[in-house]
């Protein structure tokens, strides 16, 4: 599909765009689309999401700075754009925001649960496990879902992450510690009832609502010593 | 808050190493004398393979990356118009070779772009006035002269899966709906499969000549088929070949999509679909396309 050198004089303005966007923007679709797939959870949506998306990102061509992050580009219009749909329902706004303000709980699991939720004897249990999981990340708010695939699946680092976000480092690390705990929350809940784990009592922890940031760590190890 | 509760907050940043390097030594230290806390990471750190063993990759279906090419050829022959005047160039990614070429066959002004719209959808409204219809065949009409440009044009009508034209899907009214509209008798093919199902039809034109396109879902998926009288003396060429269930079956991919061709009583039929490539061949081999 590339153009031979030869000819690239010749391209119009709308050409060169257009082979710079299939070089750049292209190979990312299937991040893309799992991301999409992460927000909408439907595969037809998350369709959708990429295409509006990406006809997005053609006409903002010129807005992408080349030699920099095209995925964490791309990756923020899908985010966008998910957004700017749901603007509308109240209620999926009101998840949004409540992921980032939401106090962080800090229940201990035991030994028992730990290893219920990661080890599988079987290859059976295995599948039982990876479909529990999936049904706990459903439970989870879009934004919490997002940083799990982007951290976890694409390997981002927090500060793409939060340029796919729009918000500030320290909301990514606090974000998807937040995240992770609901995640083991949700399957905690879902192994008891499908006999994983046995049921146990939750031991909440002094500060359940501190925050999680690096400031946070040097203060209280300050303190402490 | 205890140390411990300390690094359990931060045993996420510690694994993705987002800690700062004086954080990143504290923590360690803290770790190397509390089995508590290894316990706790190491269940982290299971518990996350869990994760991504349970997520798994996701690759975005073919449909989509072709669904995007087409906004793109769309956007794109939008943008010239308004840059060039009256121009609009046409996007394919067969069309090679020398400026003179490109120069006859990627441009064609707004007017026949227009008129060809026109003769194309028979004056449809969906043709007239989506932008889609008309970005579509007008790539059909721009391609160069080779087999390849008509796959694609096969293709691209299938991806935008335009309406049917005809308001019952039965053998009959179908043959009957293409009686003087294409030059040759169109029967509908038929499948011994009892999941494949007819269900439309529509006057397409590749290039300059008329085709019958024909619509059909197989196992829940769609499968367009497309009959043509004289298809251009390149097409086959560079095509893969097989041979299934008697029948010569020549095959290209196109877009992601694999382009089964098979040739019968001096008609040429041309599918694509939704489906794998094995089974496609398979689907179009067992079809009956003669009366």
């Amino acid at each position: 599909m590339k153009q031979p050198l030869s000819e690239s004089a010749r391209l119009t303005q709308a050409a060169r765009t257009r082979r710079d966007f299939e070089r750049e923007a292209l190979p990312h679709l299937d991040s893309l689309y799992a991301a999409a797939l992460r927000l909408t959870r439907r595969p037809s949506d998350a369709e959708d999401l990429v295409q509006e998306s990406m006809l997005k990102a053609y006409r903002f061509w010129d807005g992408f700075e080349a030699g920099t992050n095209a995925r964490a580009w791309l990756l923020r219009i899908v985010t966008n754009t998910f957004i700017n749909r749901h603007r509308r329902k109240a209620r999926e706004r009101a998840v949004f925001e409540g992921v980032l303000a939401g106090p962080v709980g800090e229940g201990v699991m035991s030994r028992a649960a730990m290893r219920g939720l990661t080890h599988a004897e079987s290859e059976a249990d295995r599948r039982l496990l990876a479909g529990e999981i999936l049904a706990a990340m459903e439970k989870l708010a879009p934004q919490q879902r997002l940083m799990i695939q982007l951290s976890d699946m694409e390997g981002l680092a927090y500060k793409e992450i939060a340029v796919v976000l729009g918000c500030p480092v320290g909301t990514v690390m606090s974000g998807l510690h937040r995240a992770r705990k609901a995640l083991q929350k949700h399957l905690m809940v879902q192994a008891v009832e499908f006999g994983l784990v046995e049921a146990e009592p939750e031991v909440e922890g002094a500060a359940p609502s501190a925050a999680v940031s690096l400031e946070d760590y040097r203060r209280q190890k300050v303190a402490q010593s | 808050m205890s140390r411990c509760a300390m690094v359990r907050r931060h045993v996420g940043a510690y694994l993705d190493g987002e800690l700062e390097p004086a954080s990143q030594l504290d923590f360690e230290e803290h770790l190397d004398g509390c089995a508590e806390c290894q316990e706790r990471l190491a269940f982290e750190v299971a518990f996350r393979d869990r994760v991504v063993e349970a997520l798994g990759d996701v690759p975005a279906p073919a449909s989509l990356r072709q669904r995007v090419l087409l906004d793109l050829d769309q956007a794109e022959a939008k943008s010239e118009g308004s840059t060039s005047g009256a121009l609009i160039r046409i996007w394919s990614p067969f069309a090679k070779g020398d400026g003179s070429r490109r120069g006859r066959f990627s441009r064609v002004s707004i007017v026949a772009a227009a008129a060809a719209a026109l003769l194309l959808f028979g004056g449809s409204a969906i043709g007239l006035s989506g932008a889609s219809g008309t970005g579509v065949d007008a790539a059909g009409l721009g391609g160069s002269l080779g087999g390849a440009s008509l796959l694609e044009d096969v293709v691209r009508l299938h991806a935008s899966s335009l309406p049917s034209d005809v308001p019952e899907a039965k053998q009959e009214s179908v043959a009957r709906y293409f009686e003087g509209k294409v030059q040759f008798p169109v029967h509908p093919a038929r499948f011994d499969r009892g999941d494949v199902h007819l269900v439309g039809a529509r006057l397409s034109s590749f290039r300059d000549r008329r085709a019958a396109a024909l619509y059909y879902v197989a196992g829940g998926r769609r499968v367009t088929m497309v009959v043509l009288d004289s298809p251009p003396p390149a097409l086959l060429t560079g095509a893969a070949h097989v041979l299934a269930r008697g029948h010569e079956i020549y095959y290209r991919d196109v877009h992601g999509y694999t382009v089964p061709i098979r040739r019968q009583h001096g008609l040429t039929y041309v599918f694509t679909g939704d489906l794998t490539r094995p089974s496609l061949l398979d689907l179009v081999a067992s079809a009956h396309v003669s009366r």
